[in-house]
């Protein structure tokens, strides 16, 4: 058989295998649509007017609380403001149908746009700041916003609210279900199902990435500029849509029922729930919202005080929410010790490698440093230092700790600005790109401590990029998909640092890159996943072309696999060579200037 | 001209409180890279002992004994904060912990005053007269609220430079995991932290509380003027708190003037969300870390 046809066999198998749902998720979806199901559906089928109000208002909560979920579970951003823009949605509802006389279907839809356009103002200092500076100013959006309501009176109505008359409510359509009840049961459901495809879904992935480690995303071509504003907007759809169904809900608003109060429950519904659970936010609405507010009634001044302590009491003693730690005491329960056993070696198709080898295999330089400079505070981390790689080439890059190693590669992959020299990549000056363009132009790069994500599983930290389209692929497509049903059932979690450092090799290499930078790759390995390691580095850099730049502590392997090697000192270059031309007297050099480093420390 | 006599005569002198909180913040964050979202909540507990103790006419003894009094109070009462918003970072991999436990924190006082005390404003009587001042007259407890921003900033750098626990203290800012390793006690130092904030926003609260406006829902406003101060000024740089609290102040009773007191609240926003566009290190600036 043909590899063309090798290759089109796994891609058909490889699409009839696509999941829409991660495997845990699949469960709470189908509990949380029960629950939710049947809290709304009981007491309105029943006639009970009360309990029905209860828990349609519990679910427009449910629905900006899941909204929110995405943001804070999937991709890691705080907002304490998103009562403001469930209020922006609600206040541009109303005002349009009851004040202007659009149908309601239309005000909805200018409620929605109203958050998104509020939700976007609030996301712009995201771009720039991260953590506790998002919120306060998420804080200050929920506190400002309601007072805006109140300076604008003339407009918004403020001191006497606004009614709405919502044509349609009341009259059963089945169930004792009302429009506006079945509308509020439609999306809570959706937006429980919505959180669980994008946690399955690649764009969930890269958010989560993006979160964890934002360099870790960049070097894979995410930007997570993107994500957040992408992750912004999902959350404020989501919230506008529940702020929108407020209002045919009551038929009421003013600035009273959009304190500062609400953002703080969606915010603590998420994390006494679970971030990134599916169901989290249901027993969060219910345990802070229903229960003070609707269960027991007679403790009602307690309300706010019963709230704070249960958020604090989950804070200490359930650290990852109701939830969440039910889903860890499933995992540990459940959990079989299987051996994950990542090794790049299986994956690597020599047939196809030697097939695409002939075209890509003339040498070439990849990669070209020249003059390169950078200084920390006074110090020159990089003084000078120029490099060569060609495809199909290993360029070891020893030397002492502190000598610019790091540095170097961090000037290579964008993460730091050299002040003067040039980089090229395949003879394209590169000096002034971005860590993510030259990613996406094939640079591919792990890090010293793998950045690799402990929640995810092997397979999903694997699949986070598409595959670039025009370049060799370094890895077989067959055997990574043999691999999947393994991986899938394997959190990173329960790896081996040296199995951590191969995944995040694995990783870079299914975005086949022309350049490969690997910083320390054989710290935390065995001696006989050492060897491997060197011999599928070799296969890679001569079969598939691709250049790599091996910074290593492990002289012998440097020495082993590389076809060239240079020495650094100073942030210079101070040997260059292949290592016979170096022999031992550079290798030497090397071990002085290590005991050097040790006696000084 | 008038108008300019309570510009910078209220201005600075509200902006002294923001400048104090913002202090109190950065003792905090300092140490623990926390900023406490109950910052506020300890403003309004130090002017409701203020109501609750003060007798009706206090001689100036009266008044500053209570005061030291409250002040210690209010620390003690900080402290036991830190004590549980530090709790699960002994051990949890939420480092975020604390958005929620202090946000918790400020919840369960509110509501505690509510409960004993009620919603109404907090009403304390101010001890000092007024001085006129380009043909106003205003309190002089304005300039005696600025005194003691100063007072403050001299003492912590007193204290960070002349006491070993300030001295620690300081070392934790520098590098968390190098004063680990040298054998400082980091829980201890942390927690004392929140106890020397603590004392300063006690005070505040205590010795403002005639001017302060003060209420049960009032602390959130309080901890947010203080964080724009603290961010203007350079998130943790004591002397640029100092600085930008009286500069907010002043952008924000000026803002009365022109725009309307309804936006005041929203002027502070607006200035915090334009300078973390344009200048999110603080106009006096710090150097940016290594990220890989």
């Amino acid at each position: 058989m043909t590899v063309a046809g090798d290759a089109a066999v796994t891609s058909r198998h490889a699409s009839s295998r696509r999941r829409w749902l991660r495997r845990d998720t699949r469960l709470e979806l189908l509990i949380g649509t029960i629950v939710v199901g049947a809290t709304t559906i009981l007491p309105l089928a029943t006639g009970s007017i009360y309990w029905g109000q209860v828990f349609l208002l519990a679910n427009i909560y449910l629905i900006a609380a899941v909204s929110l979920n995405i943001l804070r579970g999937e991709a890691g951003q705080i907002s304490f403001g998103q009562g403001a823009i469930f209020g922006a949605s609600a206040y541009a509802t109303a005002m349009a149908a009851g004040l202007y006389g659009v149908h309601i279907g239309l005000a909805m839809a200018i409620g929605v746009l109203a958050a998104l356009v509020f939700g976007a103002l609030l996301s712009l200092p995201a771009l720039r700041v991260q953590g506790y500076y998002l919120a306060f100013v998420t804080v200050a959006a929920a506190v400002v916003f309601p007072e805006l309501l109140r300076a604008f009176d003339e407009h918004t109505q403020a001191i006497t609210g606004i009614s709405v008359f919502v044509p349609g409510v009341g009259s059963t359509l089945f169930l004792g279900m009302d429009w506006v009840a079945v509308a509020i049961l439609g999306f809570a459901i959706a937006a429980l199902a919505a959180h669980a495809l994008i946690r399955s879904s690649r764009l969930g992935r890269q958010m989560r990435v993006a979160a964890a480690s934002p360099e870790a995303a960049l070097s894979l071509g995410i930007s997570p500029g993107y994500m957040r504003v992408a992750a912004f907007g999902i959350s404020s759809l989501g919230t506008g849509v529940a702020g929108a169904l407020y209002v045919p809900l009551f038929g009421f608003v003013s600035p009273g029922a959009f304190p500062i109060a609400l953002s703080i429950l969606f915010y603590f519904a998420v994390v006494v729930g679970g971030e990134s659970t599916i169901v989290g936010p249901i027993a969060g609405v219910y345990l802070l919202h229903v229960l003070p507010n609707n269960v027991l009634t007679e403790f009602v001044e307690y309300r706010l005080l019963t709230y704070g302590l249960i958020a604090l009491a989950i804070m200490l003693f359930f650290p990852t929410g109701l939830i969440g730690t039910v889903r860890e005491w499933l995992n540990r329960l459940f959990e079989r010790p299987v051996d994950p056993m990542v090794s790049i070696a299986p994956l690597v198709d020599e047939r196809q490698l030697a097939a695409l080898s002939k075209e890509e295999s003339a040498e070439r330089p990849v990669l070209r440093v020249r003059d390169a400079t950078k200084s920390f505070g006074g110090v020159h981390a990089l003084d000078g230092m120029s490099l060569d790689v060609r495809s199909g080439e290993i360029h070891g890059l020893v030397g002492p700790n502190g000598s610019g190693k790091t540095t170097l590669l961090n000037a290579l992959s964008g993460f730091v600005r050299l002040e003067s020299g040039e980089v090229a990549i395949d003879g394209v000056r590169a000096t002034r790109w971005s860590a993510r363009r030259r990613a996406r132009d094939g640079l591919g790069r792990t890090f010293q401590t793998p950045r690799v994500f402990e929640d995810m599983s092997v397979w999903e930290n694997v699949y986070v990029t598409r595959v670039a389209t025009g370049r060799a692929a370094s890895l077989s497509p067959a055997a990574l998909h043999n691999a999947q049903a393994r991986w899938e059932s394997v959190r990173v979690a329960t790896l081996s640092f040296g199995q951590r450092r191969l995944l995040e090799i694995v990783r870079v290499l299914r975005s086949s890159p022309r350049i490969l930078l690997l910083d320390e790759p054989a710290a935390g390995l065995a001696p006989e996943e050492r060897s491997r390691l060197g011999n599928v580095l070799r296969l890679l850099s001569r079969r598939a072309g691709i250049g790599v730049v091996l910074v290593e502590h492990d002289l012998r392997l440097v020495w082993n696999v590389a076809d060239r090697i240079t020495v650094m000192d100073e942030g210079r270059v101070l040997y260059s060579g292949t290592p016979a031309e170096l022999g031992n007297e550079a290798l030497e050099a090397v071990l002085m200037l290590g005991r050097r480093d040790a006696e000084s420390d | 001209m008038e108008e300019l006599g309570i510009t910078l005569v209220r201005g600075i002198g509200e902006g002294s409180v923001y400048a104090l909180v913002a202090m109190s913040m950065n003792v905090i964050f300092n140490a623990s890279g926390i900023l406490n979202l109950a910052q506020g909540e300890f403003v309004v507990l130090g002017g409701l002992f203020a109501l609750l103790f003060l007798p009706t006419a206090p001689g100036t003894a009266v008044w500053i004994g209570l005061g030291i009094a409250v002040t210690l109070a209010v620390g003690a009462m900080m402290a036991v904060e830190g004590y549980v918003v530090l709790l699960p970072l002994r051990s949890s991999v939420e480092q975020h912990s604390w958005l929620v436990t202090t946000l918790a924190a400020a919840v369960i006082i509110q509501s505690l005053i509510l409960i004993f005390q009620g919603p109404d404003p907090i009403v304390v009587d101010n001890p000092f007269g007024t001085f006129d001042f380009l043909g106003v007259s205003h309190p002089i407890l304005y300039p005696v609220l600025t005194g003691l921003a100063i007072l403050t900033f001299v003492g912590l750098r007193w204290f960070q430079t002349h006491t070993l626990l300030g001295l620690t203290m300081n070392a934790l800012r520098q590098d968390l995991e190098a004063a680990r390793a040298a054998g400082a006690s980091v829980r201890r130092l942390q927690l004392s932290s929140f106890a020397i904030a603590g004392l300063i926003v006690g005070a505040t609260g205590f010795f403002g509380a005639p001017l302060l406006g003060l209420s049960q829902s009032a602390g959130i406003s309080f901890a947010l003027n203080g964080f724009v101060a603290a961010v203007i000024g350079g998130l943790g740089n004591q002397l640029g708190a100092l600085i930008a609290g009286p500069a907010v102040g002043m952008l924000s009773v000026l803002s009365i003037f022109t725009v309307g007191g309804e936006f005041k609240q929203a002027v502070a926003f607006a200035l915090l969300i334009g300078v973390l566009l344009l200048r999110p290190e603080g106009v006096f600036g710090r150097p940016a870390a290594r990220r890989v």
